[in-house]
């Protein structure tokens, strides 16, 4: 493997591939943090320069954590189709990137190749990929899933409506549901971040998510997004779960740290696929942020992007309904402000299309960043042209439980006028029936007005 | 008091009624609904009714008053069945409700059955309180927040019918007619044995020709509930109000400012009405005019302009309401001496909301009203109730306990404890700042987040949730 | 919000006597609406307000806009609770009721696809007093009105600060000193004021926490230092420090809560028995969310002031606190 390259006469060196990685990263505020970032502009252009030459196989034989003491690398390594990987192991990063721009790597073909990659490999390849790369290749990939509704068909966007509410209030979360639906929303999920994590509290919230999604006969699916173990045990307290939801991140100290190792997730997949409501073939739902480990002292000098793509790596083992990256939630200490952020969203995209299920980002930034919601519209256009296939949005994009912004309830309308995406088919007819929408799938004078579920 | 999490609290309803005597215990669950960042909030989380007693006709003596020799009887019997201790019983409440009449020993009543209900006692309930109890209990406000509706519950029993209108939840209206199933009583041979005073009077006016002593002709019996059954319409705005609306109408007018979609039957005529296979057999099995009362009642345009609920109780839910819905929790952060406790039947006077409490005017309406009281006996109380000021600074807060302190100069120099009602969480800096400008030994109660009027009582029990929370009966004895 | 309804009322009646002033001036026919006194309209804190308290805390809805009036109407007076612009909803007075169990911006409905314009400016507003929280400096006046002493973190910057929070969460070498110097032996309890994430939420809330919160130990016969100190770009840990300088028994540690565009202006308070430095954060106990639609500062000091009692008397915070 080759570490070193000469640029402009000076010779820059590295120790091992994991510098070379987050050295080649984007500026990141969380890997100067951890001390993994290039010192200079020159030595990120020199990072991407011996990152482009280096062999599949390199990255291959060198994961970022080894093999023997992370149960994240081991699911990453085992999962690979070894054929395939035969084919590709002698390309470099550049080529790689190269196959993904031409013409001939149709949807079909990208996806066949990604069997036989590893996550750094595809944390290598973001990294020296331009914004207009990362569009351009993630729009090419749509991976499908399904739950009670399907996931990722081309030309579709689905939107989670997020009803969090600071006490859990039953009536809160259902006004603020009918506000969601109202404004053509939820036919990702009517996804809630409980603020009691309990397994009473949760079963409670399922039966009633799951009472107003039959008695206004939804098409969408529901999720309480509380630990895991308090879903498991509320699903075999027999609550309605139509799948389960976890964070999850890129190595197993970090997993340990948010209380799971593979062993209890495949508890839970096993769980889901058997008990779960939907009967869903794909009843596994993430969420994961950029920093994660870091913020668990769990990083293990890896940076941030590839211990995303190993985070992502890692989900792919449970073939999940979608992953959702929450780009500019975890502080701006990982994500400073809205270049970091813009740059996150579309590489969290690309990579996640590249491990082959739907791939969500919460488009969002904390208060406390460099950052305003006109950045945020516009990720949100960018990754919609990436063929974003899952999106998130609360009123005025406000989470009042989790105090941060997100895309508002009004942006998707928007965005899918402007694109001419749409949404779920049987969501379109469902709300279409509630004379949302008009025959052409237009709003209605009842589009906007949640008081229409109150009588 | 910050690891509270959740207490179950045992609760204990009795119902001595014009007709029966019933009695529940529920459970009621409090449970901490903040998260673990934030300071506590208590509130009643669930209840469970966890045993029904049988139903007994009310003893009375002959002078028409309630035997509490013979209820004290029943009562310990029913403790006994459910293998309940009175030292077990948190709180609960004693309704006598029915007439007016049979209320002459009530307060005699209440206070030999208090020992029975924990440190709470609600010993005449009035018709309007006692219409929201039945209502609750029936599950008419449950029902009218899910439904996002009005909903009106008719509490029908042998002497009166107690009406409750709900939308979404919230109490719009309450009233209750002299209107009951026993108004007219036979004996077991068929013949009349009693006619209310104010039914004797309709039956006149309307030449119906029904008498004591009479063998109870049915049809005439039917033309007289048809003149109930219309005021029961007119009570909900179904049809107009007729002469005898006035009459009937207990207390004052029942003002309504819309008809209500829903209507629900609890109290004895309601089991028979919802019992459609009843119809067949005999219509004097109770030796009173309540099958025929019920029959009309299905017959009447109630079930055509309005969608009939079913109630979740019908003759329990008073008891029911009584056991489980007349007891609510203070605000979570609030002041209090221990020895204060529990209060009793605390009259309350209420400072209007357009005086700002941080004002001398403010002190002056406290001293004017508490100068309505007779204070001659050691043993009475006052509270002050007022809406107090969300979010108030430092120096407010001080100047409210000054205003207070100064119009409570009485209460002060009688050596009475200091008890201070707020609508606003403001409690627990306003108690602790009484007790600093206070003289030394003074007691105080200070809890917040309850919402009393001027001429209503108060229980306030001993502190539960960890010594959190004071659980709380307000007596309305007007509807507001 | 302090008796919105009386303070309208008033202001309502400041305008039309202005207005009425300035028909009397200009010599024209008889005045609009009558004049008659405010009686019982008066805001709760009892000052009829001067016109000057008008431009600062401007009517909370839509005041009549009198073509005299110069101001246009205070866009963020009004809580997401009381905001609706729904035209012909289904059922407003439901939709109204719904929208009191959440503070989300509900019913606030949209041209087009988009949000109305006063929606989209309201957002911005919020968010600007949101940034301005994190990035500005508490006020000087405010330290040195509670008498506070002035710390400093290693922290250079904001940005600094924002980007490295280790270094949010040490004293610098010269404050390390002011603590020694400043540190009254013998005391049971300190407290200590820091920006945290809001620099709002101690200029709002720390008069009113401060003697709530010194009134409720000083009544449970707790000891605690004269003056608090007052961290600059401290973050919550740099109460650990603190707390080893002081040998106290009890931090009290007061700081901005990262905003939200309801609340800019939060304060949480962390509590700790024997802090160290570098201690786990389950030996804190927090109450979050101190603000005037929150809970109220003065309620807040009260209940800290019964948490240090607590902690005193066991011995201990946090998680070992809750579990006894």
């Amino acid at each position: 493997m080759k570490l070193k390259t000469v640029m402009f006469g000076k010779t820059y060196q590295f120790k091992d591939l994991n510098e070379v990685q987050a050295k080649a990263s984007e500026q990141k505020s969380g890997d100067e943090l951890a001390g993994l970032a290039a010192t200079s502009r020159e030595e990120r252009a020199a990072a991407k320069i011996v990152l482009c030459e280096t062999t599949l196989a390199d990255i291959r034989n060198h994961p970022a954590v080894p093999y023997e003491i992370d149960d994240v690398t081991r699911v990453i390594q085992d999962q690979v189709n070894e054929t395939v990987y035969k084919e590709i192991q002698n390309w470099t990063v550049g080529d790689l990137r190269n196959f993904l721009m031409e013409y001939t790597s149709t949807e079909p073909v990208i996806q066949r190749i990604c069997t036989g990659l590893t996550s750094e490999m595809i944390a290598a390849c973001a990294k020296i990929m331009s914004n207009l790369d990362l569009i351009y290749a993630s729009r090419k990939i749509n991976n499908r899933s399904r739950c009670c509704t399907e996931m990722g068909r081309p030309g579709i966007a689905l939107t989670r409506a997020l009803p969090n509410h600071s006490t859990d209030d039953i009536d809160g979360i259902f006004v603020e549901t009918y506000e969601a639906l109202a404004y053509g929303i939820g036919d990702a999920m009517i996804g809630l971040n409980p603020v009691q994590d309990t397994v009473e509290s949760t079963v409670y919230l399922e039966n009633k998510l799951y009472e107003l999604r039959m008695k206004w006969d939804i098409p969408t699916q529901h999720c309480v997004l509380s630990h895991i173990t308090t879903q498991m045990a509320a699903i075999r307290k027999g609550a309605p779960v139509d799948m389960i939801f976890q964070s999850i991140a890129g190595t197993q100290k970090a997993n340990e740290s948010f209380g799971i190792s593979t062993e209890l997730l495949d508890e839970a997949y096993d769980l889901g696929l058997h008990e779960c409501i939907s009967g869903a073939p794909n009843p596994m739902y993430f969420e994961t942020g950029e920093g994660s480990e870091l913020s668990a002292a769990a990083h293990m000098g890896v940076d941030e992007l590839t211990l995303e793509a190993r985070t992502y790596g890692y989900a792919r083992r449970y073939n999940p309904f979608a992953v959702m990256s929450v780009v500019g939630f975890i502080g701006p200490e990982y994500i400073y402000d809205s270049v970091q952020q813009q740059r996150g969203g579309l590489e969290e995209l690309f990579m996640g299309k590249m491990h082959l299920f739907p791939m969500g980002v919460d488009v969002c930034y904390t208060n406390h960043m460099p950052a305003s919601q006109n950045d945020s519209e516009v990720l949100a256009m960018l990754v919609a042209e990436a063929g974003m296939p899952y999106f998130v949005t609360a009123p005025m994009g406000d989470d009042i439980m989790l105090n941060y912004q997100l895309l508002g309830n009004h942006d998707l309308q928007t965005i899918l006028e402007l694109t001419g995406l749409r949404r779920d088919p049987d969501f379109e007819k469902w709300l279409q029936k509630m004379e949302i929408l008009d025959d052409n799938c237009m709003p209605t004078e009842r589009f906007g007005d949640a008081s229409i579920f109150l009588r | 008091m910050e690891n509270f999490t959740k207490q179950e609290i045992l609760s204990v309803g009795i119902d001595i009624g014009t007709s029966t005597t019933q009695l529940v215990f529920s459970r009621i669950t409090l449970k901490n609904l903040a998260s673990a960042f934030n300071i506590a909030r208590v509130a009643i989380a669930g209840k469970t009714i966890i045993y029904r007693s049988e139903i007994y006709f009310t003893p009375l003596t002959a002078d028409d008053c309630i035997d509490m020799g013979a209820v004290m009887r029943i009562i310990d019997r029913e403790y006994r069945h459910a293998g309940i201790e009175k030292t077990d019983i948190d709180i609960g409440a004693v309704i006598i409700t029915g007439e007016t009449a049979r209320r002459a020993n009530a307060s005699e009543a209440a206070a030999k059955l208090s020992g029975y209900a924990g440190d709470f006692v609600v010993a005449t309930a009035g018709p309007h309180l006692e219409s929201i109890i039945a209502g609750k209990g029936a599950g008419a406000d449950k029902c009218s927040k899910e439904l996002k509706a009005t909903v009106a519950n008719i509490d029908i029993g042998g002497g009166t019918s107690n009406i409750a209108v709900f939308d979404r939840g919230e109490v719009i209206a309450a009233g209750c007619l002299d209107i009951g199933g026993r108004q007219v009583k036979l004996d077991c041979d068929g013949r009349i044995v009693y006619i209310n005073e104010k039914i004797a009077q309709v039956i006149a006016a309307e030449r119906l020709g029904i008498a004591v002593g009479d063998v109870a002709d049915p049809e005439r019996l039917r033309a007289l509930a048809r003149i109930m059954v219309r005021q029961l319409e007119a009570s909900v705005g179904i049809t107009e109000r007729d002469r005898y609306f006035k009459m009937m109408v207990t207390i004052k007018d029942m003002p309504l400012s819309a008809t209500p979609e829903y209507v629900m039957y609890s109290g004895g005529v309601a089991d028979v009405y919802y019992c459609q296979d009843a119809d067949g057999s005999d219509l004097f099995r109770y030796q009173d005019m309540g099958v025929i009362l019920a029959q009309e009642l299905r017959g009447s345009v109630l079930a055509e302009r309005m969608t009939v609920l079913k109630p979740e109780e019908t003759i329990r839910a008073t008891v029911v309401g009584a056991g489980s819905h007349t007891a609510d929790i203070s605000g979570t952060t609030v002041a209090y001496d221990r020895a204060a406790l529990p209060l009793k039947n605390v009259p309350v006077i209420k400072i209007p909301n357009d005086i700002p409490p941080d004002q001398p005017a403010f002190a002056a309406e406290v001293a004017k009203r508490v100068g309505w009281f007779d204070l001659s006996d050691v043993a009475s109380q006052v509270a002050v109730a007022f809406q107090g000021i969300q979010a108030p600074g430092f120096s407010t807060v001080e100047a409210i306990a000054r205003q207070l302190i100064q119009g409570l100069d009485l209460i002060v120099r009688s050596d009475r404890i200091i008890i201070v009602l707020v609508e606003q969480d403001m409690a627990k800096a306003l108690g602790q700042t009484l007790r600093r400008l206070l003289p030394q030994g003074l007691r105080v109660v200070c809890i917040d987040s309850v919402e009393v009027a001027e001429g209503d009582y108060i229980d306030i029990g001993n502190p539960v949730a960890g010594g959190m929370v004071l659980p709380v009966i307000v007596k309305t004895l007007i509807f507001k | 919000m302090l008796n919105e309804d009386a303070l309208r009322d008033s202001i309502r009646l400041l305008v039309s006597n202005v207005i009425q002033e300035e028909i009397a001036k200009s010599g024209s026919a008889a005045p609009i609406g009558s004049a008659a006194p405010a009686s019982g309209a008066a805001p709760s804190t009892g000052a009829t307000p001067t016109v000057g308290a008008v431009a600062e805390a401007l009517p909370a809805s839509p005041v009549p806009a009198a073509d005299s009036s110069e101001f246009v109407p205070d866009a963020t007076a009004l809580t997401m609770q009381e905001t609706f612009w729904v035209p012909n909803a289904h059922d407003e007075e439901g939709y109204r009721k719904m929208k009191r169990f959440t503070s989300g911006r509900l019913g606030i409905w949209r041209a087009g696809p988009r949000p109305l314009s006063r929606a989209y400016v309201r957002v911005k507003a919020d968010h600007a007093a949101a940034q301005n929280a994190v990035w500005s400096d508490v006020d000087e006046r405010v330290i040195e009105e509670l008498k506070m002493v002035k710390l400093e973190s290693r922290s250079d910057d904001k940005a600094e600060y924002l980007k490295n929070p280790p270094t949010g969460k040490r004293l610098s070498d010269a404050s390390i000193e002011v603590v020694k110097n400043n540190t009254q032996a013998g005391k049971q309890v300190q407290i200590v004021f820091s920006d945290g994430l809001s620099s709002s939420a101690i200029e709002r809330n720390a008069k009113d926490v401060l003697p709530a919160l010194e009134q409720g130990l000083k009544s449970l016969g707790i000891s605690y230092a004269d003056r608090p100190f007052f961290v600059k770009n401290g973050r919550v840990a740099s109460m650990e420090e603190i707390g080893e300088l002081t040998a106290v028994d009890v931090v009290i540690m007061l700081t901005g809560e990262r905003p939200g565009l309801n609340s800019q202006a939060s304060m949480g308070a962390y509590l700790a028995y024997k802090p160290t430095v570098g201690m786990e954060e389950s030996r804190r106990t927090v109450i979050s969310n101190i603000h005037a639609l929150g809970t109220p500062p003065v309620e807040a000091g009260a209940q800290i002031a019964e948490l240090a009692q607590s902690m005193i008397k066991h011995k201990m915070s946090g998680v070992d606190l809750k579990l006894v």
